[in-house]
């Protein structure tokens, strides 16, 4: 369970401070496909950084599984991004240069999950979920754009890990291919996984079970 | 941990794989820098040791004499040092040794050699006269006297030795050589004036420079008569003094050109970082630390300069061994010298891919990333 209170993060910009989340309060439970809606500028993004460790500079309180990670030094944090959270980005963020074995493993690799085996067992999984085996082989820039999130919620999912976190995951993705995504995403979240899906995308918002809604930094709505 | 950074090697030299071209304009460049170093340290180091090689058995110094007088009196009264003064200063120095510095001249009378030796005391026969001796006069060795030598002279006879004629006024039983001169000769008797030389040998940590003052004064107390001013050359002086301005110039250059090449090196490296944040942040996101991302730059960095530290030695002692033999020098290096040049090297090349590796730790990736 991720529990966030009273979270406030602000930017100096042009000599002026800039409150992007002000005092923010949110709890994702365990198993659950949260999304996070909200306009441009809402500090939905921002919000996702802090989450998944990718940013430590904030105000406030939150835990996974009541161990709170504000005092994690960077071997930590790293440790536990490794481990329990996987991304999905917007734009992929896949090594093109590399094969989609390779980014997979990478993934692995970093996580330090060294054994080559098993990691040759994880990769052929997570591959088969997103229904990308026969593409093992080719290089990311090959792939059109729905391969190429595939490859990216595969490489999220492959280390088993407890939090999947995506930003605008359909954001570059025609409708029909968007629908797929959010499809494999459903499934991952049966199999236990935790999904947290930041989206302006009203329709994306409405296959997830819970939906905060996120405007000037605060949170105005929650649905379920 | 082993594993660990066996995996972050592995992915250094995945990405050097994945950009051969980056890789390999790199290796060029610091290859470039390090021939040049190479050359420049093999080249100096092999000049010196040849230098060294070839004098090591000059540990001499050589003492010429100047006659302060001679310039303004005549040149016959250049000094020279006669058999019996060399044989003082060699009993009154028994831990050194001195010679002259070439030996003595022959003189052809009648078409035979003959030695000559330069003397103010030698064991005269009766009837011979030395202690008034000019310098035209000149003792014979009594075989060389009447029938049974080979010169049919006798006291009193001129002998032609070149275009002079000598008076003999003595026989001598000293066997040293054929033919004795008073030790105040004309110079042009000797064509040059390299008897006026000594070499004087002694262990390397003796004071020379006292000890020379000594000798000199031993030489003015045998010849009161007049007074010598005497210079010296330390040959295992000058050529260490030779030695040394070629291994400066070696360093000076050298480091211009590490230097050089380190900046180059930098640049790479900081390119590199700023090509790759996307890379750098993906690894990050995905669990790598700060220091795992230091770790493999300076892999990457460990890898290139490896690779191009063998090919510059190849190509260092390639051109270095064709430019010794055109100058007919033996190539001389230890492998001592080449092993602190490649550790110095590495360390070097290491220091220099920290900020590199710092500034790629230190990327704001949530920025890159979303």
């Amino acid at each position: 369970m991720i529990r966030i209170n009273n979270l406030c993060k602000s930017y100096k910009a042009g000599g002026e401070e800039l409150k992007v989340l002000d005092n923010l309060t949110l709890t994702i439970a365990d198993n659950s496909l949260t999304s996070i809606m909200g306009r441009s500028g809402s500090g939905k993004s921002t919000l996702l950084k802090i989450i998944g460790m990718l940013d430590n500079n904030y105000e406030g309180y939150i835990s996974y599984d009541d161990v709170p990670i504000k005092d994690m030094d960077d071997a930590q944090l790293s440790a536990f991004r490794g481990i329990e959270i996987g991304f999905v980005f917007q734009d992929f963020q896949l090594i093109s240069h590399l094969t989609v074995y390779k980014n997979l493993e990478l993934a692995l690799i970093c996580a330090g999950k060294y054994d080559k085996e098993e990691n040759d067992t994880q990769i052929q999984k997570a591959l088969e979920a997103v229904e990308l085996a026969d593409k093992s082989d080719q290089k990311c820039r090959n792939l059109s754009g729905g391969q190429k999130q595939r490859v990216c919620i595969a490489r999220a999912i492959v280390k088993s890990p407890k939090i999947v976190i995506a930003d605008e995951p359909t954001g570059a993705l025609d409708v029909d291919t968007a629908d797929e995504i959010m499809k494999l995403f459903q499934r991952i979240n049966e199999e236990g996984q935790t999904i947290i899906i930041v989206t302006h995308d009203e329709e994306v918002a409405k296959k997830c079970n819970e939906t905060y809604y996120l405007s000037k930094g605060k949170i105005y709505d929650y649905k379920i | 941990m082993i594993t660990k950074y066996k995996n972050l090697y592995k992915l250094s030299s995945d990405f050097i794989k994945e950009n051969k071209k980056r890789a390999f304009l790199s290796v060029i460049s610091v290859t470039i820098g390090l021939t040049g170093i190479l050359i420049v340290l093999i080249i100096s180091s092999s000049i010196s040791n040849n230098l060294k090689a070839e004098t090591s058995e000059i540990k001499k110094l050589e003492l010429t004499a100047i006659n302060e007088a001679a310039a303004t009196i005549a040149p016959e009264d250049e000094q020279l040092i006669s058999d019996y003064d060399l044989n003082f200063l060699n009993s009154q120095y028994p831990d050194i040794d001195i010679t002259r510095s070439a030996p003595l001249p022959q003189v052809n009378i009648d078409g035979k050699p003959y030695s000559v030796s330069f003397a103010d005391q030698i064991t005269l026969e009766e009837g011979s006269d030395f202690t008034n001796s000019t310098g035209r006069d000149v003792i014979l060795h009594k075989d060389l006297i009447g029938e049974d030598g080979s010169l049919d002279y006798k006291i009193g006879d001129k002998i032609a030795i070149g275009d002079i004629y000598y008076t003999v006024v003595g026989t001598t039983t000293d066997t040293a050589s054929n033919i004795y001169m008073p030790m105040y000769l004309d110079a042009s008797f000797n064509q040059d004036s390299s008897t006026n030389a000594l070499q004087v040998s002694m262990p390397t940590k003796m004071y020379k420079a006292e000890l020379m003052d000594e000798i000199v004064d031993q030489i003015n107390e045998l010849n009161q008569n007049s007074t010598y001013t005497y210079m010296y050359f330390d040959m295992d002086e000058i050529l260490g003094m030779l030695v040394n301005i070629l291994s400066t110039v070696a360093v000076v250059f050298g480091s211009i050109i590490l230097l050089v090449s380190l900046i180059g090196i930098i640049n790479m490296l900081y390119v590199s970082v700023s090509e790759r944040q996307s890379e750098i942040a993906i690894l990050r996101s995905q669990g790598l630390q700060k220091s795992d991302i230091s770790m493999m730059f300076l892999f990457e960095a460990l890898i290139i300069i490896c690779i191009a530290t063998i090919i510059s030695f190849i190509f260092a002692f390639i051109i270095s061994i064709l430019i010794l033999n055109f100058q007919d020098i033996d190539l001389h290096i230890s492998p001592l010298y080449l092993v602190s040049i490649v550790l110095f090297v590495l360390l070097v090349t290491m220091i220099t891919g920290v900020a590199p590796a710092r500034k790629a730790a230190s990327l704001n990736i949530s920025e890159i990333l979303i």
